[in-house]
């Protein structure tokens, strides 16, 4: 337990030192595995975990996924969300920021990753909200935050990890993503109301829409419905599997941009660049994790760490909260990716020995993982849209993003003690 | 103390971990009186790579499945044919005899030390809802397999076989992406596959069986005491064949129990139907045979296989 | 300036050539996106296939397979000269010009030695899978060019980190 205590010691040093996380982990579990073991066999896995990870025919669902958010994104199926959310919503007090919360939720039903849905989101919700004189705090808090949605309802790369991780069914997860995706959207929105009822001048109503009006914004969102319906309905009716998901709802997207236009060779072969380098920077970072947890578990950490809670026979909820404790924590400094695959080989078997069930935990983690997002010093949802809308600076966003924490401190809190609301729909699949 | 780390990818519920591999690693332990342990823990590698975990030393130990890595074990094909047996336990002791008399020399296992090896029970035709009465109905029906004979098989038959990685097995037959599955009866139960199967054709003798072994580390096999490793072999070879058997073969009776008891409907292929689909597979004992480089005279290999199988029941 | 022309100028920096790789970039850009481009096509054409003329494509999850081999290993170098591996950007945060050079410092030399490691041990997996001559389960293909594949692009990313280093500083 205390090899890999120091471990873990050494990758927080060489990560906050600036080794890339993956480089870290790797190198860490390398060394630690040679020191344990012996070196030949740490450098044999070296090459045989470099190997065995990328030629995964069940991990090419995380290139197709990204692929099939980057061409929704180059779609302009954002600004037709936003536009009939908005038209919905616009005319309430907050109504602009609500509406964006509501068309985050909306792209994220086609897109797997938070990050992509707060760049995309920013792009065509800022201005507007900046016309109507919206509080930055608040314009960008709430796209920050209703970024982080993209992770949870499905598809989801981090809910595909940690299905990969723990041999947890990935269609079940995904399913298990949509209420407490919805829940999210709510809570969020009442995070808005509250805002904008304390002070009124940071979201001034919008223009009212017609139900003509309406009724025409819903036209021009039939594409992500129906891409949504057919990727998870295709998955939740088992006419195909996740993986196959993936290639289907890319081939969907890929259609739906031909048909919307736009769509030039040349944009064409930068969304299958940029795909193919997000999806490579994944997969060093899994394989990195890997090398590290075949560390760990030859030192013995879960195995050590399992038995001590045991013997401690405190109440399975109390240990539960204090891995999430623990999680919100490691998320004010950790990037999502890095600490899902850091955690989960030491919290999983740990919480699957407490009779947790394996897809409630995925979700419990995917939500502990969209607060790390929006949480100082390290939110990467901040950094995306500090990125996007450089003039709205990093400390304002963070203020901007307090409501919805809170928001999400709720959530987590009515789904840790009503599991139910996350398995009612996985329990219906079979 | 000596304790050896054992790389297991079988989840830790499964009659394989816990009826096989723990139960050596307890005899292991009785045997050398508390001097080696085997310590169980997390896969370091997916299932293909566990021959070579060991063989480098990243793992002590591993359980292998010699048609994950089929370009390396040749000759345990000849086990795997058609026919052979109706249980896993005759087949499984005259494997290891086998094996002993004409195997062990071919150096399939350099650079590791065999524990023992193993045949699962008899596979037989599992279909979704199609009912198999003549050689016709099984043609053109999507079949998984993962590969070996598994798919040779699937061939001659004339189906469509449908390549799913086995830990996707259960998704593609639950989902109905494939029509049925050629699998033992305990795997279709285990792998919860149940549900999806309306109807299951046995067929004596099984379609095909699965080679399955443990192996150790040989550096890690040679730093041990002479005398712990006599009590280690005591335990293992023949005794770890007939203690993969029992368990598979329990496994087998409470799988056709439970799917009974959960409506798929079971029939014996007999008759012509059995005629039929043994005229299709013939020509894979020939095909074994011819394959040798020489080294091994595989058609008497055979030959003392069918013999033993034969003086095991 | 439209959202349109926002676009295109982003196009141009993702597709033209790299510090460190130079025309090379480019090349590989044109290999993974039609390595991508056929992964999606498969996954659909298998689908397809499958439910509508009741033929799959035989081994297509083995095809998969070689095909992620070339994706994921195929665009290493140009994640690793666009510095795209995800760091914790904790120094810059906290101590601005000093903190970002040692972040610099320490970020390109343990690239260097993880991404020389992979080279190396991936060659030698390449060396052990050619000794049995390994191949697929399904469809018999080696898999020992794969890891010489992967070996290469994990050397060339080496290379190419180091080639912009010398070209940054001189
Ligand atoms: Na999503
Ligand atoms: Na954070």
């Amino acid at each position: 337990m205390i090899t890999a205590a120091i471990g873990f010691l050494v990758v927080f040093a060489l990560l906050f030192l600036g080794t890339p996380v993956a480089f870290g982990m790797g190198l860490v579990g390398f060394g630690g595995f040679g020191l344990l073991v012996g070196w030949k066999p740490a450098l044999a896995m070296l090459g045989q975990i470099s190997f065995e990870t990328t030629m995964s025919s069940s991990l090419s669902v995380l290139p197709l996924f990204i692929l099939m958010g980057n061409l929704i994104t180059r779609a302009g199926l954002s600004r037709a969300l936003f536009d009939c959310a908005y038209a919905f919503l616009g005319a309430r007090r907050g109504g602009l920021a609500m509406a964006t919360v509501v068309a985050c939720g909306g792209f994220a039903a086609v897109s797997g990753s938070s990050m992509a849905t707060s760049a995309t989101m920013a792009k065509v919700a800022i201005p507007s909200m900046r016309r109507f004189g919206y509080a930055d705090s608040l314009a960008a808090g709430s796209i920050a935050a209703g970024g982080t949605l993209g992770i949870l309802i499905p598809p989801s790369v981090i809910l595909v990890l940690y299905g990969i991780l723990t041999s947890t069914d990935i269609g079940a997860l995904f399913i298990a993503g949509v209420i407490p995706g919805i829940l999210g959207v709510l809570l969020y929105m009442a995070a808005v109301a509250v805002t904008t009822a304390r002070n009124p001048d940071n979201g001034r109503p919008g223009e009212p829409s017609s139900w003509t009006q309406r009724l025409q914004t819903l036209r021009d969102i039939w594409g992500v419905l129906a891409l949504f319906a057919l990727v998870m309905g295709g998955i939740y009716l088992g006419v195909f599997t996740p993986t196959e998901a993936a290639g289907i709802g890319a081939g969907g997207a890929f259609l739906f941009a031909l048909y919307r236009g736009g769509l030039t060779s040349r944009r064409l072969f930068a969304v299958l660049v940029e795909t193919a380098l997000t999806s490579t920077m994944m997969f060093v970072l899994l394989i990195g994790a890997v090398l590290f947890s075949n560390f760990i578990n030859v030192a013995g950490l879960p195995r050590e760490l399992s038995a001590w809670i045991t013997a401690t026979q405190a109440p399975p909820l109390a240990i539960m909260a204090m891995i999430l404790v623990v999680y919100v924590l490691l998320g004010c400094l950790l990037e999502s990716l890095s600490m899902l695959l850091l955690t989960v080989p030491i919290f999983f078997p740990i919480v699957q020995g407490l009779g947790f069930d394996p897809v409630w935990f995925g979700i419990i983690v995917v939500v502990v993982i969209e607060i790390s997002l929006i949480t100082p010093p390290i939110g990467l949802n901040v950094f995306v849209l500090n990125a996007t809308v450089p003039d709205i600076p990093v400390g304002t966003i963070f203020r901007g993003v307090a409501p919805f924490i809170a928001a999400d401190i709720v959530r987590l809190a009515i789904l840790v003690l009503l599991p139910g609301v996350t398995l009612f729909l996985p329990s219906l699949m079979r | 103390q000596t304790v050896i780390r054992f790389s297991n990818w079988v989840p830790p519920t499964h009659p394989v971990s816990t009826d096989v591999i723990g139960k050596w690693a307890e005899n292991v332990k009785e045997a050398t009186e508390g001097r080696v342990e085997i310590e169980v823990i997390s896969p370091l590698g997916n299932p293909p790579s566990h021959i070579d975990l060991v063989q480098n030393g990243v793992a002590d130990a591993g359980f292998i499945v010699h048609g994950y890595t089929p370009d390396r074990f040749k000759l345990t094909e000849g086990p795997e044919l058609p026919f052979l047996a109706d249980d896993s336990r005759s087949a499984s002791i005259a494997y290891w005899k086998t094996y002993e008399k004409f195997f062990a020399d071919a150096g399939e296992y350099d650079g590791v030390e065999l524990m023992g090896l193993w045949v699962h029970g008899p596979a037989h035709f599992f279909t979704r809802d199609k009912e198999i009465n003549t050689l016709d109905d099984m043609s053109n029906l999507k079949i998984r397999v993962g590969g070996g004979m598994a798919k040779y098989v699937a061939e001659d038959l004339g189906t469509v076989p449908f390549f799913a990685p086995s830990s996707q097995s259960y998704e593609v037959i639950s989902k109905g992406v494939a029509d049925g599955i050629m699998f033992p009866t305990e795997s279709v139960y285990n792998f919860k596959i149940g549900p999806a199967i309306g109807q299951a054709l046995e067929v004596p003798g099984g379609l095909y069986r699965s080679s399955q072994g443990i192996v150790m580390n040989k550096a890690k096999w040679d730093s041990l005491s002479p005398e712990d490793q006599e009590a280690i072999r005591g335990v293992s070879g023949l005794a770890m064949a007939e203690l993969a058997a029992k368990m598979w073969d329990e496994q087998d009776a409470i799988g056709k129990e439970e799917l009974i008891k959960g409506g798929t409907n079971f029939k014996t292929a007999d008759g012509e139907l059995l005629e039929e689909i043994k005229a299709k597979l013939s020509v894979e004992e020939d095909k074994w045979i011819a394959a040798g480089d020489g080294k091994v005279d595989r058609k008497a290999a055979l030959d003392y296989l069918k013999e033993q199988i034969k003086a095991a029941n | 300036m439209s959202a349109a022309d926002r676009d295109d100028a982003i196009d141009i920096r993702l597709l033209g050539p790299e510090p460190g790789l130079g025309w090379i970039a480019v090349a590989l850009k044109l290999f993974i996106a039609v390595i991508l481009l056929a992964l999606m096509l498969l996954t659909c054409v298998d689908v397809v296939g499958r439910y509508v003329f009741n033929a799959p494509v035989p081994g297509a999850p083995e095809l998969t397979e070689f095909g992620m081999g070339l994706l994921i290993f195929g665009a290493l170098p140009l994640v690793t000269v666009r510095r795209e591996h995800v760091s914790i950007e904790l120094m810059t945060v906290l101590f601005a010009g000093r903190g970002q050079r040692l972040q610099n410092a320490v970020m390109q030399l343990t690239s260097l030695v993880a991404l020389a490691l992979m080279a190396w041990q991936l060659w030698e997996r390449g060396i052990g899978l050619s000794r049995y001559s390994d191949s697929s389960i399904y469809l018999g293909l080696p898999l020992a060019p794969m890891a010489y594949f992967m070996s290469m692009m994990s050397g060339l990313a080496a290379l190419a980190l180091l080639v912009s280093l010398v070209w940054r500083r001189g």
